[in-house]
């Protein structure tokens, strides 16, 4: 194998792709098998498809302006607040999570790649194929209005006959394999690749909570596979899993579904306390409070996630015994998650608190996390939940804890991350504007839910009268989703003027305190050049503090020769493949003609042969 | 010796003004206002009886709709109400603890006021207090929690000397009223099957069969607990109606059984509150509380032979007979009770299983003598053999009835699953043109009612419609009674 010595910032390829493309050319984003730009794809496909997802909420609000509205009414409506769920939930918070587990975790833990390089490429392509499949249902009017949650027997189709339903079950089938087979991949990078001297307890807290993350996910995304298999098979195959009149059980989807629906609402959160973690401490130029505390009650949070989902069952007639139990289960978790409140502010006690874009953010984050928690402990109580479930107030509770939770962490981590992946810093000002029209928004909209749910107003309506008494507070939400929206356009301005500026942050823009903010900004593509021996917790601040900046920053001097895994077709043309086996069985749902399930086992086969093929191919 | 080269890069991103003090002010009273916002809607622990009266949730427009949490009417709701107060000053009390140590803290460190950060990592003691004193919280907000859990579990019990809502008050019922509730997509139906009487000197509960079935709106009797067998007939519903009790899901394949206390006479509105379809918003239910004898009054309503007076009226009869291949009217087309189409269904099932093994025994021999492999598949979808029987069970869709019984149509205060005032042009409307009422969007089942205006002329939808309002039973006497709403609202059209 020969080496060629390239001019700095470039890495030598093994004989794996016979042609060698250009980092600049588009084909290079087909075949890269490098974390760092698998990371950047996951982040503009998701904030693609966030953009997509505020724009059907947009359409909802615009709905319920007015009662009696006839802008989107009846299933078209109904499409509307299930792509708009769906969306957000897999298309959007999650691999916006992804995004910055690609980029982040392997330089946090002082690693080159990942453990599985392909597979991480594959997966992102997966994710793509599967967002673009469900998204492929508008284009032929068929658009699923299963609802994100899909309850059996609605979802049978003798009631929603429409393709719809078999393009959500499919395309969620399809982002779950993604997800699942990423966290393999992380759990084993985590657990394998840390840099010498970094135990598991130096680790920084975002990798902490991806670890408790992925491990949730392993956990609970094949219970929602066997579900949405199950449905499949109701749907086209015509078995009656679902069916209680041949002696299915409708309750079952329910339960499968909300063993795997609850640890999920975890892994939207975890990684984003992960973010505020970190955040916090490096504003407040001091380590995190509690961090074994913090470790562990992150750990609880996932464990005792999966003892609680039937609380989202409460009115279904288990019984008072069932109904107690889940109450009492779900009321625990409130302990662990207050901790972690209590921590983050006592993290910047004693600090000097600077307050930019990524601080705000989290600490707004903090502050509205909170307030959903507590609606989440009335709802843990099953006589007032009777009265709250399937109402606004329902509604109210989760975008709290996903919009001033999840997204507002997510700002956060754009903001802070932004130099890293991308070399310039995001405007300030713009961000911190952003900021008071999001939170401001928030509020506005999602206080009115609770209102409203308060006055009886149930989850999913598209209709209400002036005589239901619900018609004020529902345009006061739809008000506060326009002042929301004007935050993302806030956004996109903040992006476009940044992407004006050349690339030119320092390294260390924030003076943080974790392993990714040692190599320059837009690090090398292999990582670290010298594989840091690390030696305390925030290992990067320590070395500051001991050897000063200039030696704790690994700038490339321009000589080096490393080698990296070589880019490959293999994920690529692989999720192309499988990507063949749902078009196959949609056509043969519309058409009921057997012959289209050809192209399933096509695809199917194509793809056991490339995989053979990539088994056999060594990273090289 | 720390690191302080980035800091001057950091000045130019930031805002100048985040490091003066004024902004603390700002950012206090935002945390400020944003507490008193959230805690208004704790607001119902200033719940008076009547919360009408209370300023605090006027101004924020609560408890002034039909529907509201806010307003429970029997004894069991104000429980609840109680129980939701409770957690939430707790609510309240945590958010203030959280962001009055947010404000200090803030304060305190910025880094303005505060620029040598020192390196606490964690202090055992904090760390024990804000898990214990959550805990100790949670015990005292769960405990009635259970309490109430199994108290809304209660359905009537025998007892002693009469029905008792199990768990041990010792509120004594003389009778309780069964009902079976069925969801339909997108129709409440109410068959009222028993009045169950405690006979105290034969020590037993005596059954009283009612035949009497109405749909979206249902009269109960006060002070007599109702017992609700809740149950679907195609996909999950839920049954909800917010000033009496909180909501239980029907579903086919379950019977769910739940019950209602009415202490005060009047009309409560209910909903559908699970994503049932395309019309979901549009399924509710009205139910209309009276005294004893006009409750008696009204389950006898429909005894005895159909009285006309108008010659529209009897017109109208004639027209009529088509509704019923789908609705059910008392004199028209009886209605049967679930119960008995159980029976019957089972006696076509047995039937029908015998047919298919003649038709699958005729299919093989033929099969035989051709010398052809029998292919099971083949034979299943060879249009010639008869149907795959199905099983009949207490849930099954084909137990349905197809529409909503139409005897009592005239005394409902609300029409159309209680979204249309009962007027003449509202029904007339209807019939027309179900699909412009529950929106018909193509691809979906949105309304099973197909549009008359293409079928019948406006003289016989007019006909009808005066049949409807105006037929009399001969042992029948009832007087709707005058509901007054709960708060004057504008008029639905």
């Amino acid at each position: 194998m020969s080496e060629i010595v390239l001019s700095k910032d470039q890495a030598v390829h093994g004989k794996g792709l016979a042609k060698s493309y250009s980092k600049s050319s588009w084909l290079s984003w087909l075949v890269t098998v490098d974390h760092k730009r698998i990371g950047i794809l996951y982040f503009w496909s998701a904030f693609v498809f966030l953009l997509i997802g505020g724009l059907e909420a947009l359409l909802i609000r615009t709905q319920l302006f007015l009662p009696e509205n006839t802008f989107l009414v009846g299933k078209s409506f109904n499409q509307m607040f299930t792509m708009h769920g769906t969306t957000m939930v897999f298309l959007a918070v999650m691999p916006l999570n992804a995004a910055y587990f690609n980029y982040i975790i392997p330089l946090q833990i002082g690693a080159r790649d990942v453990a599985f390089p392909r597979l991480n490429a594959f997966t992102f392509w997966i994710f793509l194929f599967g967002g673009l499949f469900m998204h492929f249902s508008y284009i032929i009017g068929h658009v699923p209005d299963t609802a994100w949650t899909g309850y059996a027997n609605l979802t049978s189709k003798a009631y929603l006959p429409s393709l719809g339903g078999d393009f959500w079950t499919m395309g969620i089938q399809v982002l779950g394999l993604s997800t699942l087979v990423a966290s393999f991949n992380f759990v084993v990078t985590i657990l394998n690749m840390r840099a010498p001297g970094m135990t598991l307890m130096r680790m920084p807290l975002f990798t902490w909570t991806s670890l408790v993350t992925q491990v949730l996910i392993i956990l609970s995304f094949p219970v929602v596979s066997v579900a949405l298999a199950m449905l499949l098979l109701d749907r086209v195959f015509q078995t009656n899993f679902f069916n209680p009149a041949f002696g299915g059980d409708v309750l079952m989807w329910q339960h499968l579904f909300w063993v795997f629906g609850h640890p999920e609402v975890y892994i939207l959160a975890l990684p984003v306390m992960g973010y505020v973690s970190e955040i916090l401490a490096t504003f407040s130029k001091k380590s995190l409070f509690g961090y074994s505390v913090m470790i562990v009650s992150a750990s609880c949070i996932g464990f005792l996630g999966f003892s609680v989902w039937a609380h989202h069952m409460f009115t279904v007639g288990m019984g008072p015994w069932a109904n107690a139990v889940f109450s009492a289960g779900t009321m625990t978790i409130a302990i662990p998650t207050g901790v972690k409140v209590f921590n983050w502010l006592f993290t910047m006690w004693g600090g000097s608190i600077r307050m930019t874009s990524a601080w705000l953010y989290s600490v707004g984050f903090i502050l509205m996390f909170t307030i959903g928690g507590i609606t989440g402990v009335m709802h843990a109580s099953p006589p007032i939940d009777f009265q709250q479930h399937d109402t606004y107030f329902v509604v109210g509770h989760f975008h709290y804890v996903l919009i001033g939770g999840s997204v507002m962490g997510l700002f956060a981590a754009i903001f802070y991350w932004f130099p890293k992946m991308f070399g310039r810093l995001l405007n300030e000002t713009l961000g911190k504007w952003q900021f008071v029209f999001l939170f401001i928004g928030m509020n506005v909209t999602f206080m009115s839910f609770h209102f409203v749910g308060v006055e009886g107003m149930p989850r999913r309506y598209y209709y209400y009268q002036e005589s239901d008494g619900w018609t004020f507070w529902n345009q006061v939400a739809t008000i506060g989703a326009y002042i929301q929206a004007s935050a993302f356009v806030i956004f996109l301005y903040n992006l476009i003027i940044t992407f004006k500026k050349p690339k030119g942050a320092e390294a260390d823009p924030w003076d943080s305190r974790t392993l990714e903010w040692s190599v320059a900004s837009v690090p090398p593509e292999y990582n670290f050049y010298k594989i840091p021996q690390v030696e305390a917790v925030d290992d990067f601040w320590y070395k500051k503090q001991k050897y000063g900046a200039k030696q704790a920053i690994e700038l490339p001097k321009g000589n080096e020769v490393v080698h990296l895994p070589s880019p490959s077709w293999l994920p690529f043309l692989s999720s192309l493949a499988l990507g063949l086996l749902p078009i196959g069985v949609t056509c043969y749902a519309y058409t009921h003609s057997y012959s289209y399930l050809l192209i399933s086992v096509v695809g199917f086969v194509a793809f056991l042969l490339l995989a053979i093929k990539w088994a056999f191919t060594p990273v090289e | 010796m720390f690191y302080t080269e980035p800091l001057k890069n950091l000045k130019k991103h930031t805002l100048k003004f985040l490091h003066s003090s004024p902004i603390f002010v700002l950012r206090g009273m935002k945390v400020l206002l944003g507490s008193v916002f959230f805690s208004s809607f704790f607001s119902p622990l200033f719940a008076a009886e009547n919360p009408n009266l209370n300023p605090v949730l006027k101004f924020f427009k609560l408890g002034q709709s039909e529907y509201t949490t806010l307003n429970p009417a029997n004894q069991l709701g104000k429980e609840v109400l109680d129980l939701y107060s409770l957690f939430a000053w707790v609510g309240i009390g945590v958010f203030c603890v959280v962001a009055l140590i947010f404000i200090v803290v803030v304060y305190r460190f910025r880094e303005t006021k505060h620029p040598k950060a020192k390196d606490l990592r964690g202090n055992f003691l904090l760390e024990m207090f804000w898990t214990t004193v959550p805990i100790v919280i949670l015990i005292v907000i769960a405990i009635p929690t259970i309490q109430i859990i199994f108290k809304i579990a209660e359905v009537p019990v025998s007892s002693s000397d009469g029905f008792s809502l199990a768990s041990g008050k010792q509120k004594i019922y003389p009778e309780y009223l069964e009902v079976n509730v069925i969801g339909h997509q997108w129709w409440w139906e109410f068959e009222y099957i028993a009045i169950h009487k405690w006979q105290a000197d034969q020590n037993k509960d005596t059954v009283q069969s009612l035949h009497r079935v109405t749909s979206s709106e249902a009269y109960f009797p006060v002070g007599v607990p109702v017992k609700v067998n809740l149950v679907s007939e195609d996909v999950i519903h839920s049954f909800w109606l917010p000033r009496v009790m909180g909501k239980t899901d029907a579903m086919p394949g379950q019977v769910n059984q739940s019950t209602l206390v009415f202490e005060t006479a009047g009309l409560y509105k209910g909903e559908c509150a699970l994503y049932c379809g395309a019309s979901h918003a549009l399924m509710r239910f009205n139910v209309v509380v009276v005294d004893q004898k006009t409750f008696q009054d009204w389950l006898n309503w429909g005894s005895g032979d159909m009285v006309l007076t108008t010659e529209s009226a009897k017109r109208g009869a004639v027209v009529a007979q088509t509704c019923v291949a789908c609705h059910t009217m008392k004199g028209v087309k009886d209605y049967v009770p679930r119960s008995e189409r159980l029976e019957q269904a089972k006696i076509a099932y047995e039937e029908n299983v015998k047919l298919y093994e003649a038709g699958e025994k005729a299919y093989k021999e033929k099969m035989a003598q051709e010398n052809k492999k029998v292919w099971e598949r083949q034979m299943r979808e060879d249009p010639s053999m008869p149907a795959i029987p199905v099983k009949p069970s207490q849930f099954g869709g084909e137990l349905a009835t197809i529409g909503p019984d139409l005897t009592d149509i005239q005394f409902k205060k609300f029409v159309v699953s209680g979204i249309k005032q009962n007027t003449r042009e509202n029904l007339i409307n209807w019939i027309k043109n179900p699909p412009s009422i529950k929106p018909e969007i193509s691809g979906t089942l949105t309304v099973r009612m197909p549009a008359y205006e293409h079928v019948l002329d406006n003289q016989s939808i007019e006909d009808v419609v005066e049949f409807l309002s105006t037929v009399k039973y001969s042992k029948s006497d009832f007087v709707a009674p005058v509901l007054i709403p709960l708060y004057p609202t504008p008029n639905q059209k």
